[in-house]
């Protein structure tokens, strides 16, 4: 991609992405062999240059691979775990076709988002605010414990937003949940997103009542308290959001 | 100096907020779960927004719990990360010393301390992963200077290894006891009241229970 590297800013687009690549879903082997690094390097720095504005920004790596394990387990037989699975072996035609499905499909993810992204980050800024304004709603008393705490939102939900919950469940789990998102589109990403995370809280919120602001950091940041989810768990959250979605919806002023 | 196991413990004395900046993938999240809870994960994601880590130590026959942040290195993440500089007492810049440009970045961060963190702040620099002494950009003299030149604590360290770890971090909370002994870290007022307000303001929303807030009433807590 030598002839790519225009100047200083492609320069430093490119190095971040090369240091982000290998410590991508380090817990799934699938994204430790060489293939899948050199197209996940491809289809992010072709967003990257192509979206100057925000060029690569850490967690968008973690974004693409939804799309590249799915585009990738359509071609293996059923009997193949995708996640073990070592993509040397299919043909350069197939894989530019996955390369290009998931670069397509990512790029519409990030139209939605892309606020997200740009300087200062205003897009997530405005859903970690949204969800503070949900949760003093929907569950005064935890938001009540958060502020006597000493608790502030963007402490623990900032990754939430930035990663689309990816450092919370399993990439199997955020397939799941992607799907209801896409189906959602264009606002499954950026509103409906909001809804889940106050599902996803609200699920702690016994445990989080008792907790100090210590315990509730290190409790929040800690991404093991999911690790014997089903798509049953996300199931349910998917659809306390939805119904809390819908009462809210357009109904601003229940927010205030 | 030595330390105590429990890190859970709300038996202390003394409660410093730490930041840990410095460029992306120079091991920051390592030298943290390295000194807290020993461990080091080579596969370790790239840190997104801030996570923490606490270990209390003892100094002076005073029990210090250090609440360390741990940020994101990327440029994108400044503006963010610049909040949670709000009230910290100490930041430990970190280097790579096998890769210059990270250690060019240095002087960087330390300007984004001077813009956003409150004057008297320690801060100390660290060159991490001196276990890759053969790939070594960075020497160590050279560095040495620089810190001496911008009275920062220094040394150089190894995650990996755990070199020299506790003694990086041990310095540095050594260095912000004696400092706020010295009462250089004036509560209640003096030059830059806003932000020893917002000082004051975080240390008591972060006491985590309210015996700790009798243990730590009568003393110079910060």
């Amino acid at each position: 991609m030598g002839q790519l590297f225009r100047g200083e800013k492609e320069q430093t687009v490119w190095h971040q992405i090369t240091i982000d690549i290998p410590r991508t879903n380090p817990s799934v082997k699938l994204y430790s062999f060489e293939t899948t690094q050199r197209s996940l390097e491809k289809i992010l720095y072709l967003w990257a240059i192509r979206h100057p504005a925000s060029g690569y920004v850490q967690g968008i790596n973690d974004l693409a691979t939804p799309f590249y394990q799915v585009f990738l387990n359509h071609y293996l037989k059923d009997d193949v775990n995708v996640e073990e699975f070592d993509p040397k072996v299919v043909p350069k035609e197939l894989i530019n076709c996955i390369e290009a499905d998931t670069y397509w499909c990512l790029t519409k993810v990030l139209d939605t988002i892309q606020d997200n992204y740009i300087h200062e980050q205003p897009g997530i800024i405005r859903q970690v605010t949204e969800l503070k304004n949900l949760v003093k709603r929907d569950e005064p008393m935890l938001s009540q414990h958060f502020e006597n705490e000493g608790i502030d939102f963007i402490q623990f939900s900032f990754r939430w937003m930035n990663c689309m919950l990816m450092r919370e469940l399993s990439i199997e789990l955020i397939i799941r949940m992607w799907d209801t998102y896409i189906s959602n589109y264009p606002t499954g990403f950026n509103q409906f997103h909001v809804y889940v995370c106050c599902a996803f809280l609200r699920r702690f919120s016994d445990q989080l009542l008792e907790m100090d602001f210590q315990d509730i950091i290190m409790f929040l940041q800690d991404a093991s308290k999911t690790k014997d989810w089903t798509h049953d768990d996300v199931e349910m959250m998917l659809s306390e959001a939805f119904v809390w979605q819908s009462l809210y919806e357009n109904a601003t002023a229940h927010l205030k | 100096m030595s330390d105590t196991a429990d890190d859970y413990s709300y038996d202390y004395e003394y409660l410093f907020k730490i930041v840990l900046i410095g460029d992306s993938s120079v091991g920051k999240t390592n030298l943290l779960s390295r000194f807290t809870r020993d461990e080091f994960n080579p596969d370790s994601r790239a840190t997104i927004g801030v996570e923490f880590a606490t270990r209390t130590v003892e100094i002076d026959g005073k029990r210090v719990k250090a609440q360390i942040w741990d940020t994101a290195g990327q440029e994108r993440y400044r503006a963010i990360t610049a909040a949670y500089y709000r009230g910290a007492v100490g930041a430990l810049v970190v280097y790579d010393i096998s890769n210059s440009d990270s250690y060019e970045s240095v002087s960087r961060w330390l300007t984004e301390m001077k813009d956003h963190a409150d004057a008297n702040i320690v801060i100390a620099l660290v060159g991490n992963k001196s276990d890759l002494e053969h790939l070594r950009a960075v020497p160590t003299e050279e560095a040495k200077n620089f810190a001496a030149e911008n009275n920062l604590v220094f040394t150089e360290a190894s995650a990996l290894n755990a070199e020299n770890v506790e003694l990086t971090f041990h310095q540095l909370i050594k260095s912000i006891y004696e400092m706020v002994s010295n009462r250089k870290f004036d509560m209640d007022g003096g030059e830059g009241g806003a932000t020893n307000n917002n000082l004051k303001g975080n240390t008591i929303t972060l006491t985590p229970a309210p015996k700790d807030q009798k243990i730590s009433k009568g003393s110079n807590c910060c």
